[in-house]
């Protein structure tokens, strides 16, 4: 009678502990991050990274290519005056290393020079041998890597209200129908423009966009209308001044 | 004859059996209960508004008249205020009951990407939509919610509530959303 009983609890107290286990802990269906990168892979060249925080690296496959001497030095270029801002550099780390690979010029799509092909993936195909170039081109698509690792300083953006009241940033190549059409994100181009300009707008000769009307020409009074980039786009740029590069300017 | 010890053990034993019986009728009535509410563990949005089956009137009681309306279609779009004057939370209705919610986060008021992992366990997909890169959408299909999160820091910046369907028919609704990395130029 005693061992009967002792195997009937022994039986509840199994069954219970299942049923337990199973309701707090329900079977996980497991998933693939779809984090992959470009099918395109890309090789490192020797040891030195670019300031620590650049790979500069070979693309590989039909379109792969390599850097310039002129292009590896403006590289550097870039990591100099950006590290005046060591908010940014920051911002940047957050990655571990960008990877900056080289493709034949051309070889993205017609006029797309860079594309971040994964958060920290970058794919150049055009000329950097021009510093400013490089410098628009190489922090512009850094400010896609910003937003792809430090989701509270995106989630400000959002919050800022710049892209509400201000709209797209306008010297972007393309307008937000444009991005649209091509799967893009509207808000993430005009983050990673708000970067680069608070960079170069005084430096960079922009080409003259049809869609927002930009004149074209270095951001400072390139046409009726248009004075400064601070001026005329003030949330963007000060949201990037204090949030991004911590108060510097340039 | 049965000793007085074994009388007393085996009225312990009967009174544990009772007390587990007790307890799993309980469990399994609640269960059934909870199905009874809600599709397999659907999330409702705030007010207990339920995707697929809350109607425009329900929810015009329950949140008021909307800042605005648009209309997209055979949608309606109500637009509703949140702590930030930018971000609006967006019900969009079809055939006059709420299909989709698409609610702004501003702060960290809904928690942090790692909090529904651990409640619902890793998400059965990502899809990119609407943050790119900076805000991945976790797919989580039985609970019907897509969180817009950050993978490295955690930030939540959007998440959609729909009646639980597949990733399929939620990217065939809603276009603008990709298994596919986006391509950011």
């Amino acid at each position: 009678m005693k061992s009967k009983v002792v195997k009937s609890i022994k039986l509840a107290l199994k069954s219970f502990a299942i049923l337990i286990i199973l309701l707090i802990n329900p079977i996980q269906i497991t998933y693939a991050a779809q984090q992959s990168v470009s099918a395109k892979a890309v090789v490192t060249i020797g040891s030195a990274p670019a300031c620590n925080i650049y790979s500069i690296e070979n693309g590989i496959g039909q379109d792969g290519s390599s850097w310039s001497d002129a292009e590896k030095a403006n590289i550097q270029t870039v990591c100099t005056t950006l590290a005046k801002s060591p908010a940014v550099i920051s911002l940047l780390q957050a990655a571990g290393q960008i990877h900056l690979a080289r493709y034949t010029n051309g070889s993205l799509g017609k006029e797309v020079c860079g594309i971040q092909v994964s958060p920290d993936t970058i794919e150049i195909a055009c000329d950097l041998s021009s510093v400013t170039a490089a410098e628009y081109m190489i922090t512009h698509e850094s400010g896609h890597v910003i937003q792809s690792f430090n989701g509270s300083v995106y989630q400000a953006y959002l919050n800022s209200g710049a892209f509400d009241q201000e709209g797209l940033m306008p010297t972007y190549l393309y307008s937000e129908a444009g991005i649209l059409g091509w799967g893009g994100c509207p808000r993430c181009e005009s983050f990673a423009e708000m970067i680069a300009d608070n960079v170069v707008s005084k430096i960079f000769n922009f080409h003259s966009r049809t869609w927002s009307g930009y004149p074209g020409g270095i951001w400072v009074n390139p046409g009726s209308g248009w004075t400064t980039y601070a001026q005329d786009r003030p949330m963007h740029y000060n949201f990037a001044k204090t949030n991004i590069f911590g108060g510097v300017e340039f | 004859m049965p000793k007085l010890k074994d009388i007393s053990n085996f009225i312990q034993a009967e009174r544990v059996l009772i007390f587990f019986l007790i307890v799993g009728v309980g469990l399994i009535t609640y269960l059934l209960y909870s199905f009874s509410q809600k599709p397999s563990g659907q999330v409702t949005w705030k007010n207990n508004i339920l995707p697929g089956q809350t109607t425009k009137q329900e929810v015009e009681k329950s949140l008021g008249k909307p800042l605005k309306t648009e209309a997209t279609g055979s949608s309606n779009i109500y637009f509703y205020p949140t702590q930030n004057k930018f971000r609006q939370d967006q019900v969009v209705f079809s055939q006059n009951t709420a299909q989709i919610i698409k609610e702004q986060v501003i702060g960290n008021e809904k928690g942090k990407l790692p909090d529904y992992i651990s409640k619902y366990g890793n998400p059965q997909a990502i899809v990119y939509g609407p943050h790119g890169f900076a805000g991945p959408g976790h797919f989580w299909q039985a609970q019907g919610i897509l969180v817009f999160a950050n993978d490295h820091d955690g930030t939540i910046v959007e998440i959609w509530y729909f009646a639980p369907t597949s990733l399929g028919k939620l990217i065939k609704a809603n276009p603008q959303l990709s298994i596919n990395p986006p391509k950011n130029f």
